[in-house]
């Protein structure tokens, strides 16, 4: 299908470098979450180490009703994705922060997630993070040419159902290359072999919210952060990942960092 | 949606595979099996799949066995192989076939 855009290996070269970026900008955002600290704090700080090493944040100015306004998403407890920074909004201890970021690096995209606990978690929390982590990284496992983005979603939504969680429906992983979100879509459920196949030179971006209740979602009035409807914590993780001839490979590999942040 | 034999028997583990352990036998050649997903236990009828089935492989109580489940019916799992009382062939069976390439241009 022609929508599949497959990367040239000097493509796959320039995206290989960008991933690399973000991750480095990541991981210093990452250090610098603690309870106290402000979500505009870490929104700046993201801005900044953007600017420092010469790539543009992605998710700023993305299209929507209004166009996105922050540099990142920091994404606390039950909301889930795209929140916001709103000013006086803090992080405190035994929060679950979801850490969104993306950059633009000689014309290509990077986008990957993590979920980080503060301080001592909540043992339900806990078990959430644990397994949307699991969960996400078993569907990379599938991502070998010749499997289906189906194959991708169906180990991602057994594994969650099977530990009690849910994953979110309406929204799904993509391609990335000189697009933000490219085809094919990647759900994170859905039946094994259906969906697109994976060809060799795809860019994939697998990601999953793993909620702890109903997978029903508000969206609030700034038109872009969104909640799960009843209130109960939500964790996300999403990791680029190259397909190849004969395996894989995570571009942004933060599968070693901790999942909690210790405070003391 | 029926899977042909062909898909079956191709090498590609598509399907979620699962550790478990036979807690109790039940009649018509069910299992109860508690399977265990980082921590979290979670108990389901097993049955034996057709091979295992073809090949006279035993299931007993107390066994360790894969099991492959789908996200449509949580309460039933299809057992794949019996790694009798031994840890150490189940993770072997549960091994992910690390494809993936060491750096070595980056």
């Amino acid at each position: 299908m022609s929508r599949k855009s497959l990367k040239t290996a000097a493509e796959l070269e320039i995206i290989r470098e960008a991933s690399a970026i973000s991750v480095d900008i990541l991981s210093q955002i990452r250090a610098a979450v603690r309870p106290g600290v402000a979500v505009t704090d870490l929104d700046e700080l993201a801005g900044e180490l953007c600017e420092k090493q010469g790539v543009k944040p992605a998710f700023k100015g993305v299209a929507g009703k209004v166009p996105f306004p922050g540099n990142m998403c920091v994404c606390i407890n039950d909301v889930i994705l795209h929140a916001v920074p709103k000013p006086g909004q803090t992080i405190a201890t035994g929060d679950l922060v979801k850490l969104d970021f993306g950059i633009i690096h000689k014309g290509f995209y990077t986008d990957h997630c993590v979920t980080v606990g503060v301080g001592k978690l909540e043992s339900e929390d806990e078990k959430l993070i644990k397994i949307g982590k699991f969960a996400v990284e078993s569907g990379v496992q599938k991502a070998l040419a010749g499997n289906y983005t189906g194959d991708i979603g169906n180990t991602i939504e057994t594994i969650a159902k099977l530990s009690g969680f849910d994953v979110l429906k309406e929204y799904v992983g993509h391609a990335i290359g000189r697009n933000l979100h490219e085809w094919p879509q990647i759900p994170a459920y859905g039946e094994v072999k259906t969906g697109d196949r994976l060809e060799p030179g795809m860019v994939l971006c697998i990601e999953a919210q793993l909620v702890a209740g109903d997978d029903s979602v508000v969206i609030e009035n700034d038109s872009w952060t969104i909640r799960t409807r009843d209130g109960k914590n939500a964790v996300m993780f999403e990791y680029m990942v190259e397909v190849q001839e004969d395996g894989y490979r995570v571009l942004t590999d933060t599968r070693e960092w901790p999942l909690i942040i210790d405070t003391n | 949606m029926a899977q042909s034999k062909k898909d079956n028997a191709s090498q590609k583990e598509i399907k979620v595979r699962v550790a478990g352990t036979v807690i109790q036998t039940g009649q018509n050649t069910k299992y109860l099996i508690e399977i265990d997903v980082q921590g979290i236990k979670h108990k389901l009828i097993g049955y034996i799949s057709g091979r295992m089935r073809q090949n006279y492989i035993k299931v007993a109580e107390g066994d360790k066995v894969v099991v492959e489940v789908s996200p449509y019916d949580l309460s039933i799992g299809r057992i794949v192989y019996n790694a009798k009382k031994d840890p150490a062939r189940l993770a072997a069976q549960l091994a992910v076939r690390e494809t993936e390439p060491e750096d070595k241009e980056v």
